[in-house]
């Protein structure tokens, strides 16, 4: 009994072992920080263009509201996977947006100056299309295998909901600012 | 395999693309033309741009080590025709190839910490092979972080067991192959059980070997094909069929979209058999998942619903499941399944834990030690479970003696071992639940001593260093970050000689054991370290040639400074797979002679030379150039042979070389070795047998061929002589 109440404080407090991954799992407060912009936009239209050796669907977003990051209209968004050059790539883990997609997206523009979505899709939160004032924002959990942020062991993703408002407060309150409304 | 067997090929877990929407299904895979490639091989490239942050203390050269390591795990299936090789370096600004190949590189991508995948046809034209049509893949693509320092949250080392194991599976993406989830490298998600000391499994063994193997290759497995449906009768696609073997390993297939499945590549022995559905994450609704099979319009089979899992002959009684004996080069036809549809997958994705050391660390997959006959592991699946275990069982060993929960998601197991079950390696786990069961191939691992741990690494006046510990044995190996350091075990200690490093380089050391454990699981938190001595900056002082024209094979001398090569630490790139390199010789510490070959469709332009010497990275970007063909140079085919054997030169004989590409040696055509002219036995257009002088010395010689000028030189490798008994054979 003894040994059994060593094992529960360890899951309880450890979170889960061993690096094996994919992906780094990044929590909501690490995607606010380091995102280079977050935005609501819908998917007006997409291409793809080869980078290097990697092919990437363009999106190209038009922006309703700005969270963080320079005012922008619209967003040039690319994730890898697509048809180009006569070639298909396909990225596990790397999600497919369809055309009048309403989505949040927390987006990282790097080094290369492409502008993607946070943690291949992690950073990708779908809005309901419900006619509510304040819809539900909801991240699917990615399949691909995950370490955690502070431990650097892994773990599931899971799928995140939460209103849109509550969304908004948690960037709010990591950025410092009230979540500006509106485009500009 | 089918003609030989009688029976046809089915859907593995690979690229998968069918002729027709009406069965019979005969799978067409997405792979590599063997055909189009040098040798058999496929070449990746690594981007010199490389990671732009490191861990401290990390490298560009620990983690090319990491990649040349799980590439040279891919290129070792002896079953596979598929070579696998590191091209070295390249520049993303270079001249195209045209010769097929792979790419790795570098994203700064937060979150994103390796993923890989084949180059595919926008419109597949299935082509003949020699296992049947198969879709030629063009190129592949690896993309690893650039950052493993990971600033944007846990570091992601390269000396990590994790990191070789990531780089393993995602080379296994490029080479055609999709998830499985058996616990394999090519494995789904955190069930994944692989490790330095086994880094593919059978599973994987059997995926590679049905796209490129050799042929007979089936001759030494054996294979299980049957049917899927549903209790009413209709076939279910993309159901999980595995294999198992209580003490051995799990292959898996997924089942064609009528239901018929065909297990390949099983190794001989005696097998359990269940079927399972995918988990919900292996295909999400957001296209993220494994790419569905497709018709040649591209039109997909999409998965059929949820069923109970089962194990053959349809039950859930682990009691009462049957064994199938395995027999190489036969197939088992007909078990098939008949499954129940349910509204959900009631468990999956489990993870399981032990707790190792004084501290009572975590290791997932967990690791036990029964030499004790008693152990206990943590299992949880980290989610909203919509079952409980009713009873665990390790297959082939019996039920937990306890289990008891741990909050409403994990499950303590209590487990008594059997003193003939005390036997090292993995173990598979079987969840039951009240109506449904789950089988985690590999959810423990078995092991007769603890965890290794390292107490000192002592440097020596000759240069060595002595690593000494626990649990350190004759079977354990020292990594200095993702290097291996060769090295002998004696007295308990192991002496290894370091990889040249760089000027002032720390290097993290890991013991890593055979049964799969090393020195981080419990010492990952104050690792041992060793510091180089301060030295000069190593360079590439020349290269000889540094153009060839396409066409021809070629002995290419690279003089370095400040270096220190090692036979067997250097490897040698010229940036694109249109220059093959053939072999490599360590000729001096500072000098290497490279044989190259450039094919006759090779792209004309500038490519990178690099010399990866362990740890120390040099490159010429945009240093060798591939010049138009020159059809007044001789073309001499790699390698040359033992005019009498086929095989080894050695001193005494004669040896054969022949000219490449169809083409013809040129007459009058002159030869020398090592600067002195040689011996001609025979010449002809095609053949030309030259003799080895005896008493010549052994290793690299630098054959010259010359004709109306122009001269090309190759290396030949002039062996030992075989023994008397040996020469009889």
């Amino acid at each position: 009994m003894k040994r059994l109440f060593a094992i529960g404080v360890v899951l309880t407090l450890v979170v889960l072992p061993l690096q094996c991954a994919t992906l780094e799992q990044l929590s909501m407060s690490d995607m606010i920080a380091k995102s280079t912009a977050i935005v609501r936009a819908k998917v007006v239209s997409s291409y793809a263009a080869m980078s290097g050796p990697v092919v990437y669907t363009h999106y190209q977003l038009q922006v309703s509201e700005r969270y963080k990051g320079a005012a922008q209209s619209t967003v040039d968004l690319a994730i890898p996977g697509g048809v180009a050059n006569g070639i298909r790539q396909v990225w596990g883990g790397a999600p497919q947006l369809d055309n009048g997609a309403d989505c949040v997206f927390f987006l990282w523009t790097g080094k290369s100056g492409l502008t993607q979505v946070m943690g291949l899709s992690q950073g990708l939160f779908t809005v309901a299309q419900d006619g509510s004032t304040d819809p539900a924002v909801t991240r699917t959990a990615s399949h691909e295998t995950m370490l955690d942020h502070n431990t650097g062991r892994a773990v599931h993703d899971q799928t995140l909901t939460m209103p849109l408002s509550g969304l908004k407060t948690q960037i709010a309150a990591v950025v410092g600012t009230a979540a500006p409304q509106g485009t500009h | 395999m089918a003609v030989l067997l009688g029976a046809p090929a089915q859907a593995y877990y690979h690229y998968v693309y069918y002729q027709s929407r009406t069965a019979p299904f005969t799978p067409i895979y997405a792979q590599f033309n063997l055909a189009a490639l040098p040798n058999n091989t496929v070449s990746f490239y690594v981007s010199d741009s490389g990671p732009s942050i490191y861990y401290p203390n990390d490298s560009f050269g620990s983690v090319l080590g990491e990649i040349k390591q799980a590439l040279a795990v891919w290129n070792s299936v002896s079953s596979s025709n598929l070579r696998v090789a590191f091209g070295g370096l390249e520049s993303q600004s270079q001249a195209p190839q045209n010769t097929p190949g792979a790419d790795i590189v570098f994203d700064d991508l937060p979150g994103l910490l390796g993923m890989g995948t084949p180059n595919l046809p926008v419109t597949p034209v299935a082509l003949n092979g020699p296992n049947g049509l198969f879709v030629p893949i063009s190129r592949s693509t690896v993309i690893l972080t650039n950052n493993t320092a990971n600033t944007e949250g846990s570091p992601f080392q390269s000396y990590l067991e994790g990191y070789f194991t990531t780089v393993v599976h995602e080379i296994g993406h490029a080479l055609g192959l999709q998830h499985t989830w058996t616990g394999a490298a090519m494995s789904q998600d955190v069930i994944r059980n692989t490790s330095r000391a086994r880094p593919i499994d059978a599973d994987d063994l059997a995926a590679i070997s049905v796209l490129y193997g050799g042929p007979g290759w089936a001759a030494n497995f054996g294979s299980i094909s049957g049917n899927v449906t549903f209790s009413g009768g209709s076939g279910v696609n993309l159901a999980s069929v595995v294999a198992i073997s209580p003490t051995g390993p799990a292959v898996s297939t997924l089942t064609n979209p009528d239901g018929s499945y065909q297990i390949q590549g099983v190794p001989p022995g005696s097998y359990q058999l269940y079927v399972h559905p995918l988990p919900p994450d292996a295909i999400p609704a957001n296209g993220s998942g494994i790419l569905l099979p497709a018709d040649l319009t591209g039109r997909t089979f999409a998965a059929s619903g949820v069923f109970s899992t089962q194990f053959f002959p349809n039950t859930q009684n682990l009691q009462l499941a049957a064994s199938v004996n395995v027999i190489a080069g036969q197939n088992i036809s007909g078990p098939s399944f008949a499954v129940q549809a349910r509204s959900a997958v009631s468990m999956y994705d489990m993870l399981t834990y032990s707790y190792l050391g004084p501290n009572q660390t975590p290791v997932t997959p967990a690791y036990v030690n029964v030499s004790s006959a008693q152990f206990v592991i943590a299992a949880t699946p980290d989610y909203p479970p919509a079952a409980t275990p009713v009873s665990v069982a390790v297959l082939g060993m019996g039920n937990a003696s306890a289990v008891i929960p741990d909050g409403a998601t994990a499950w303590a197991l209590y487990f008594n071992v059997p003193q003939a079950q005390q036997a090292a390696g993995p173990r598979h786990l079987v969840f039951t639940t009240a109506n449904d069961m789950y089988v985690l191939p590999d959810g423990v691992n078995f092991t007769v001593q603890d965890p290794p741990t390292i107490g000192a690494a002592t440097p020596n006046a000759n240069g060595t260093v002595t690593v000494s510990g626990n649990n350190i044995g004759p079977g354990s190996s020292v990594f200095f970050d993702g290097l291996l350091a060769p090295g002998t075990f004696n007295g308990g200690v192991i002496n290894v000689t370091p990889p040249t490093g760089n000027s002032g380089q720390v290097s993290t050391l890991t013991v890593f054991n055979g049964d799969g454990q090393n020195s981080m699981f419990l010492q990952s938190g104050d690792p041992q370290t060793f510091t180089y001595p301060a030295a000069a900056q190593p360079q590439i002082s020349s290269v000889t040639p540094a153009a060839l024209p396409a066409g021809i094979s070629s002995m290419v001398a690279i003089d370095a400074s400040n270096t220190n090569f090692v036979a067997g630490q250097v490897s040698v790139g010229f940036g694109t797979t249109d220059i093959q390199v053939n072999n490599v010789w360590v000729v001096s510490p500072t000098q290497v002679l490279a044989n190259v070959t450039v094919p006759p469709g090779a792209a004309i332009g500038s490519s990178e030379t690099s010399v990866i010497s362990a740890f120390q990275v040099m490159s010429q970007p945009f240093g060798f150039q591939i010049q138009p063909a020159n059809p007044a140079l001789p073309s001499i085919a790699w390698p040359a042979i033992n005019a009498n054997t086929g095989g080894a030169i050695y001193p005494g004989t004669y040896a054969s070389i022949f000219p490449a590409n169809g083409t013809q040696f040129p007459a009058g055509m002159q030869l020398t070795l090592n600067g002195a002219p040689a011996a001609i036995q025979y010449s002809s257009p095609t053949q030309i047998n030259f003799a080895i002088p005896a008493g010549f010395p052994l290793g690299p010689a630098i054959l010259g061929a010359t004709s109306g000028g122009n001269i090309v030189s190759i290396v030949v490798e002039v062996d030992s002589a075989p023994a008397a008994g040996a020469q009889a054979r």
